[in-house]
């Protein structure tokens, strides 16, 4: 437990960093958000008025130090767009985001871990031949691509896939009860089939599009990490002891393996939070990624700073798990602490 | 009838690089109880012949002549799985550089279990106590809270005891001990080769000791087949060759080999390499290297010269 407070304790300071950079970049942005904001008809006294009240006139480290003050408050400022709280629009949608990412990470472990265990047990046979082509394929078609290309497909051409707008019909249905936020998972808690039917249809194309862009680096490491420990020298005492080969292979070889393919996934789930931004507006998405867009777009400098702050939140606490994971897994880092 | 029979055994690699003999008409004995050292420098052959004797050879290698029994069992014929199963049970290895030699992630208790579990025909309640008495045997002190250690909280030399309690957990009859104290410091060395030899005694083990130490191997083997370039050039009982090697090859390892009183100027090194074992290579593979070489060392097919019964040597021309 100690050792959960020390890792907390080391992210402070590049959350910091954090802060003090999203708060300068989002400011060095190219647009005025009060020139936005005031709309096309405004005259450039009524946007000065608008500059005023968004307290924007003021020199930066004046408006920092506001930032800083309102941040320690819990408030991330109101967003330009919306009219409401950063922070109760990022929580709105994050689960939204969170269930996308999981679902892609999902369907990509699905595949890619025994994929990449067979392929190192049989190197240069079917499987990992295989493996290599899809990996290739995989890496080199960018992730909206993929999704364009899927709802073209099974939208347009095949008709198996509904209507790529957002995460449910709602003039079919309407959202399950309000638990997590996650439409398939609170779907589920309420036993409400047929819109846990419904909302994972929704899912499953923005899902695969996104997880497969992540199937590349989670194989590649499972196989490379496979064949390092099957050459290792405790595989051959587990050999030369007479050991049954499924036990050699699950017990000794993918017990040592998750240690770095679980320090791959860490990085991977963090790559698809990113990514979410472009895949959910190919699938009318209503995530973080595709709020912080349209941030972007409207110099919407507290959403795009909340955004910002959040994923680095996000990111620390996603290392913090795996870091965790890890001791579990393996006792020297355990003792190490 | 020998415990452990290896007859006219010859094996080769197909490598990118063309193939390589890398054993030819090999052939050893151990009785039981018996300890064997097999001496030779770095790529004589003798890890060759000891993964061949467990079946655990690379993918690449082949047998292309040659048997070996274990107990009357035909191991070249015997399936995968039976081999398998006698792994472990009826013949055990242990290796150099114990501490990777174990899995860094399984506490040792548990990885003994493991085999107790594949071998002894325990119930699986029973198995911690075996596990711990296996730990014991080998004279680990404390091995209640032994077993709960990982490899990586150990010495070298305990995890050497612990491959050791592993190996003999299920009494082999058999034992294969490669390189077992390189990388140990001197005095563990001979902690760990006195309980092999004691353990060997006890049980009736045959044992094959594995090094490159004629000194070690003077120490605690009753015979020693001396190895060069894939060929057995000399076995005998062990003062007969210490006191009379009659290879040539036998003699200048001997004088390789430091003794207590010799100073590093009376250390003699080799000339020549070993011969590169791709290819045509003479009946005599240390003719190249041999000073004693006569023309027709290079011709005729070698013959085996008995010197006595227990001492045989594979040189037209041996010392006397």
């Amino acid at each position: 437990m100690a050792f959960v407070w020390k890792r907390l304790l080391g992210t402070i300071p590049s959350l910091i960093g954090v802060v003090v950079l999203t708060f300068f970049i989002s400011h060095a942005l190219p647009g005025d958000p009060a020139a936005y904001f005031a709309g096309p008809a405004a005259n450039a006294a009524s946007i000065e008025n608008i500059r005023a009240t968004l307290g924007l006139d003021r020199p930066l480290p004046v408006q920092f130090v506001r930032y800083i003050g309102d941040l320690a408050q819990g408030n991330l400022g109101r967003s330009l767009t919306t009219g409401q709280p950063v922070l109760t629009d990022l929580l709105e949608r994050l689960p939204a985001s969170l269930e996308l990412s999981s679902f892609a990470l999902l369907f990509a472990i699905i595949i890619a871990i025994p994929m990449g265990v067979w392929a190192a047990t049989r190197i240069n046979g079917g499987v990992d031949h295989a493996c290599r082509a899809l990996v290739t394929v995989s890496a080199a078609f960018p992730t909206f691509f993929v999704g364009l290309l899927f709802v073209y497909i099974f939208y347009f051409l095949l008709g198996w896939a509904p209507q790529p707008l957002g995460r449910l019909n709602e003039i079919a249905y309407s959202p399950p009860p309000h638990f997590t936020g996650a439409y398939t998972i609170d779907a589920l808690i309420a036993g409400d089939w047929p819109v846990l039917r419904a909302s994972l249809a929704q899912l499953i194309l923005p899902a695969i599009s996104l997880g497969l862009f992540a199937l590349a680096p989670i194989a590649r490491i499972t196989r490379a990490a496979m064949l390092e420990a099957l050459g290792s020298d405790f595989i051959r005492t587990a050999r030369a002891s007479g050991l049954p080969v499924r036990k050699i292979l699950m017990t000794y070889a993918f017990r040592n393996v998750l240690l770095p393919v679980s320090s791959v996934l860490g990085m991977v789930f963090s790559f698809l939070l990113g990514s979410n931004v472009l895949i959910e507006q190919v699938f009318g998405w209503q995530g973080v990624g595709a709020y912080a867009v349209s941030a972007v777009i409207a110099s919407d400098y507290a959403a795009v700073q909340g955004f910002v702050l959040m994923m680095a939140v996000l990111y620390v606490l996603l290392n913090l798990a795996v870091d965790i994971f890890a001791t579990l897994v393996d006792p020297r880092v355990r003792f190490e602490g | 009838m020998a415990q452990l029979e290896i007859d006219n055994l010859s094996v080769e690699f197909r490598t990118r690089h063309g193939v390589v003999r890398a054993l030819d008409s090999v052939s050893l004995s151990v009785t039981r109880g018996e300890i064997v050292g097999v001496v030779g420098e770095s790529g004589s052959g003798k890890s060759v012949t000891a993964y061949t004797v467990m079946g655990l050879n690379d993918e690449a290698a082949r047998i292309t002549q040659g048997n070996i029994t274990m107990g009357g069992i035909d191991l070249l014929a015997a399936r995968p799985e039976a081999m398998r199963e006698l792994r472990g049970r009826e013949m055990a290895m242990i290796f150099q550089s114990p501490r990777t030699a174990l899995n860094p992630i399984r506490k040792i208790g548990k990885q003994i279990e493991d085999v107790l579990q594949e071998h002894a025909g325990l119930p699986s309640r029973d198995l911690k106590k075996a596990a711990i008495a296996a730990l014991a045997r080998v004279r680990i002190p404390d091995p209640e809270r032994r077993a709960e250690a990982y490899p990586f909280e150990l010495s070298g030399g305990m995890c050497q005891r612990v491959m050791i309690a592993m190996a003999l957990a299920c009494t082999p009859s058999v034992l294969i001990a490669d390189e077992p104290t390189t990388g140990l410091d001197v005095t563990t060395q001979a902690v760990i080769m006195d309980l092999i030899r004691d353990m060997s005694r006890s049980t009736r083990m045959s044992t094959l000791l594995i090094t490159h130490d004629l000194g070690l191997a003077g120490e605690y083997c009753d015979r020693i087949a001396v190895m060069h370039a894939g060929h057995i050039v000399e076995v005998a009982p062990t003062e007969e060759i210490l006191d009379h090697p009659a290879h040539p090859y036998t003699r200048q390892l001997l004088a390789a080999t430091p003794v207590p009183e010799s100073r590093l100027d009376d250390l003699n090194s080799i000339p020549g390499h070993l011969p590169d074992l791709r290819g045509a290579l003479p009946p005599c593979r240390f003719s190249g290297r041999c000073e004693r070489r006569r023309p027709i060392c290079d011709e005729a097919e070698l013959p085996w010269r008995e010197l006595s019964p227990a001492h045989v040597v594979r040189c037209r021309f041996p010392l006397s």
